[in-house]
């Protein structure tokens, strides 16, 4: 049974700690077993988005140090329910810390994003859930480029039996983007404003990403123009846990 | 309508505003930019594919850009060999006064009144067209958008569709304020009258005045690549052609634009290959009747080799396609005005720092969501989101006064969240404001923000995990 | 007999809005193009055109050829209707055609005029830009070499494409065998 350290994120652990429990149920449902390493806080990214990559790499430093710490007799992966976090380990770490380069090189070799892991790493596209209904796929940047994500997603969901209806330019940016969304908040919303408008013209029910970050943003917007008609935002671990049976 | 446009104002009309974030919100705003924006989309559509076929192109391209930077000034000095050989003059500029001082000196040596010029984006960074009317030449572009843009005393809004930010009744009103008549809101008639109109000053012209796509070391042949066919012109029937190569340019074999040439183009425009390419080896030979007499190409500098060896090295590898200003989420709501600066897009947020020594464009790389369809985009695989991205840190001078305040909040930060104690109380601090911390208007003006849960999961976890307690 | 080289030349020619014609005879392209040019009562024609005796007969139909070694050349040229010209190769993908200055063969024949007919022997098309380079590399390279892929455009207004903005509208190409 592969065993996998969870990487909840900041974001995951203090504002959306379902989609985290719904990670582990996915995992679970795959047939690995989780853990979950107490110690853990942030991997920096936004303050090398800010600018700031000394204050990155002393939060890196803290990364590094608590699940480098973990022996491959112990885990078997390190596995994060968002693309952007993962990258930041993966695509950032490596150049930020040039001191533990080895470490750091190690660390981002095992770490990875929940849909890369499960189909990617395991080869497993059926994890039990059984899904009636349409969605539509928002490719968030930092996984899709940084991590190089392939139809992963899009695989667990059809394999799931959701319907899937693509939307015009899926993997354009959701105008999130860290401090982008307080410096440029016109540009942003705009941006948002696009993505829930070309998610809309899909009819889909859902508005399936593996970043919490952009959910963030879209959800955010959309809840503020009031009731429309575009899909729920919803995090990929969360629907395919909704469709998982129930063990209680 | 001519409201839109005072040449007066100068450049930047589309989006006035004190910094890249007033003038983003002012594009966003602006009913008209956003309309002709639209026509962006056309590009988006048709460019790259052509070299979608080759992903190999990508590498060699790659490979060769760097094998050049690797000995840049070795390239250039066997480039200036090979061009001397042909006949050719060569010059080296070290700054743009420099290069304006050579060229406004070769012009006046030569009582030159009219000059034609082809676009090109050194000309630009150097302010060439006003240096000339400055010393009272009289300087046309010749490139229909670059042309409709000067008229409108505007600066270029895209390196390969200087009027993308223009409408046709707009462009109708620009070229009709210089025609002196009314013209039609029509392409082949408005197309027509500046064909007309330019054909003269092609004729009557003492220089004709380029920029460079490709220079071959081994064979010392300028490349030019066009569509409209103004750059042949510009090389063909005035006796001067004087040609303005940034350092950059320089390639090491002839042989090499084989793919290079398809890269660009594809990249650019979605053509296999543009209508015209113009290979330049020296100036007019005994018996012809056409081309210069005289050939002169400009070396210039202006920063670039001090890129050399750092991590901004590779942007030097950039060969201006214009197709990370065609995949970015800014640039397409924006437009290029909005960034104030000669180069837009992703490639002027890094360009225009370096090239500046960080006087100018230091608020660019912050306008950017690090969305790295940038980096994905560029055909020579420079990693454009991630030099935005470290710009952040090096540029401005990290002694200013927001620069320390803004490194103390995140040094405060990194202190804190690099302890699961520090972490543990600033997020108990943040569920007891549920959430509303000063500063966040900026983002909540338009978006609400989700409140920080009762419970994090860390302690969902142990408490499910009882037996897990260290 | 089927030259794939060609079809694929003549095919991204005419997708580039270029007029093709042939393979033909070189009797049959000279009538081709005296027909072609007959409307115009100026022409220019190049030295490097592969027709023997091309400009004597434009000049029997009563064409007025333009003789680049006069000194009103260039402004006489303005008024011409028609360039032809030959060319040194031909490269299939992406589709181009190679022409090259020398005395007798200016660079403005090809650009001027509002029309261009180009005359490109089957035999000189190669299949690729770097076939071409190394061919042309190899050799001592002209003052000017010009590639072309069809008629001047922009897409400057609105990025929708207009052609003949300052070289020739139309081009159109004859193949030779």
């Amino acid at each position: 049974m592969p065993k996998v350290a969870l990487f909840v994120t900041c974001v995951a652990d203090q504002v959306f700690p379902d989609t985290a429990a719904a990670t582990v149920r996915v995992l679970e449902a795959a047939g690995v077993e989780v853990t979950f390493p107490p110690l853990q806080t942030c991997c920096g990214q936004p303050a090398i988005t800010a600018g700031e990559p000394e204050a990155a790499a002393r939060l890196a430093d803290h990364h590094l140090d608590v699940f480098g710490a973990l022996g491959s007799g112990e885990i078997d992966a390190i596995v994060a329910p968002s693309g952007s976090c993962t990258a930041m380990v993966c695509h950032h770490y490596p150049s930020l810390m040039t001191e533990r380069r080895a470490e750091a090189d190690a660390l981002a070799a095992r770490t990875f994003e929940l849909t890369q892991y499960l189909v990617d790493v395991l080869g497993i596209d059926d994890i039990g859930s059984r899904l009636d209904t349409t969605v539509t796929v928002h490719d968030a940047c930092h996984g899709l480029r940084n991590l190089g994500l392939g139809p992963g997603a899009r695989r667990l969901l059809e394999v799931a039996g959701a319907t899937l209806v693509e939307m015009h330019e899926p993997d354009t940016c959701c105008g999130f983007g860290g401090v982008f969304s307080f410096g440029f908040p016109e540009v942003s919303t705009r941006l948002a404003d696009a993505k829930l408008g070309h998610a809309a013209s899909t009819s889909a029910r859902y508005l399936v990403s593996g970043d919490l970050a952009c959910l963030m943003h879209i959800d955010g917007r959309r809840r503020k123009v009031g009731p429309s008609s575009a899909p729920e935002p919803i995090h990929i671990a969360d629907l395919l846990a909704s469709g998982l049976p129930s063990t209680s | 309508m001519t409201d839109v446009v005072h040449p007066s104002a100068g450049h930047g009309i589309t989006t006035p505003g004190a910094d890249f974030h007033e003038r983003s919100a002012n594009a966003v705003a602006n009913p008209v930019l956003q309309q002709a924006l639209h026509n962006l989309d056309r590009r988006l559509r048709t460019a790259g594919t052509a070299a979608a076929a080759h992903p190999e192109w990508k590498d060699r391209a790659a490979a060769i850009r760097r094998e050049t930077l690797l000995d840049l000034d070795g390239w250039l000095d066997r480039l200036e060999r090979a061009l001397t050989t042909r006949g050719v003059q060569v010059h080296r500029a070290s700054t743009p006064e420099d290069a304006r001082r050579i060229i406004v000196g070769l012009a006046r040596a030569r009582g030159a009144r009219t000059v034609v010029k082809s676009k090109s984006m050194a000309t630009e960074e150097i302010d060439l067209g006003n240096a000339l009317e400055e010393a009272g030449l009289t300087s046309v572009e010749t490139d229909l958008g670059e042309y409709i843009v000067q008229l409108a005393g505007e600066r270029p809004s895209h390196m390969i569709t200087p009027a993308i930010h223009k409408t046709l009744p707009q462009i109708r009103d620009v070229l009709a304020r210089e025609a002196g008549t009314d013209l039609a809101v029509d392409r082949e008639a408005l197309t027509a009258w500046a064909r007309e109109r330019l054909r003269g000053e092609f004729l009557r012209a003492d220089i004709g005045i380029t920029g460079v796509n490709f220079a071959a070391a081994d064979t010392g042949t300028l490349v030019l690549v066009t569509n409209e066919g103004n750059g042949r012109f510009c090389t063909t029937l005035p006796p001067v052609h004087i040609a303005v190569m940034p350092v950059e340019k320089v390639i090491p074999r002839l042989a090499d634009v084989g793919f290079l040439l398809p890269l660009l183009t594809t990249h650019a425009t979605g053509q296999a290959l543009s209508n015209y390419v113009t290979m330049i080896s020296g100036p007019r030979r005994a018996g012809e009747v056409d081309g210069p007499e005289e050939l002169h190409v400009v070396f210039l500098d202006n920063r670039r080799r001090t890129l050399l060896g750092t991590k901004y090295e590779e942007m030097l590898a950039c060969i201006r396609c214009g197709a990370c200003l065609n995949v970015c989420p800014m640039y397409r709501n924006v437009s290029g005005h909005a960034y104030d600066a000669v180069y837009s897009g992703p490639m002027g947020k890094v360009l225009t720092p370096l090239l500046s020594g960080g006087t100018e464009g230091a608020d660019l790389p912050y306008g950017s969501t690090l969305c790295h369809a940038c980096s994905d985009a560029c055909p020579v695989k420079i990693p454009l989101g991630d030099m935005i991205l470290s710009l952040r840190a090096d540029v401005p001078d990290p002694h200013t006064p927001t620069r320390r305040r803004r490194r103390l909040f995140w040094t405060l930060f990194a202190r804190a969240w690099s302890t699961p104690r520090g972490y543990r109380a600033s997020t108990a601090l943040g569920r007891i404001s549920r959430g509303r911390v000063p500063g966040l208007r900026a983002w909540t003006a338009t978006r609400e923000l989700p409140r920080p849960a009762r419970e994090p999961f860390r302690d969902r976890w142990a408490r499910e995990h009882p037996e897990e307690r260290r | 007999m089927i030259d794939p080289l060609l079809d694929s030349l003549i095919g991204a020619l005419r997708a580039n809005t270029c007029i093709v014609s042939g393979p033909m005879h070189v009797d049959d392209a000279r009538a081709a193009i005296v027909e072609r040019a007959a409307p115009h009562s100026l022409v220019a024609c190049n030295a490097d055109v592969p027709l023997a005796g091309m400009v004597d007969a434009l000049v029997a139909r009563g064409l007025d050829v333009l003789d680049c070694n006069d000194p009103e050349w260039m402004t006489r040229l303005a008024g011409a209707g028609v360039g032809i010209t030959g060319s040194r190769l031909a490269v299939a993908q992406p589709a181009a055609i190679a022409l090259v200055a020398a005395p007798g063969s200016p660079r403005a024949t090809s650009l001027v005029p509002p029309e261009h007919i180009c005359v490109v022997r089957v035999a000189d098309i190669v299949p690729t830009l770097t076939d071409a380079m190394e061919t042309i590399a190899a050799g001592e390279m002209p003052s000017g070499l010009t590639w072309i892929g069809g008629p001047s455009r922009t897409g400057d207004l609105e990025m929708i494409t207009t052609l003949g903005v300052h070289g020739p509208r139309a081009v159109e190409v004859l193949f030779v065998a």
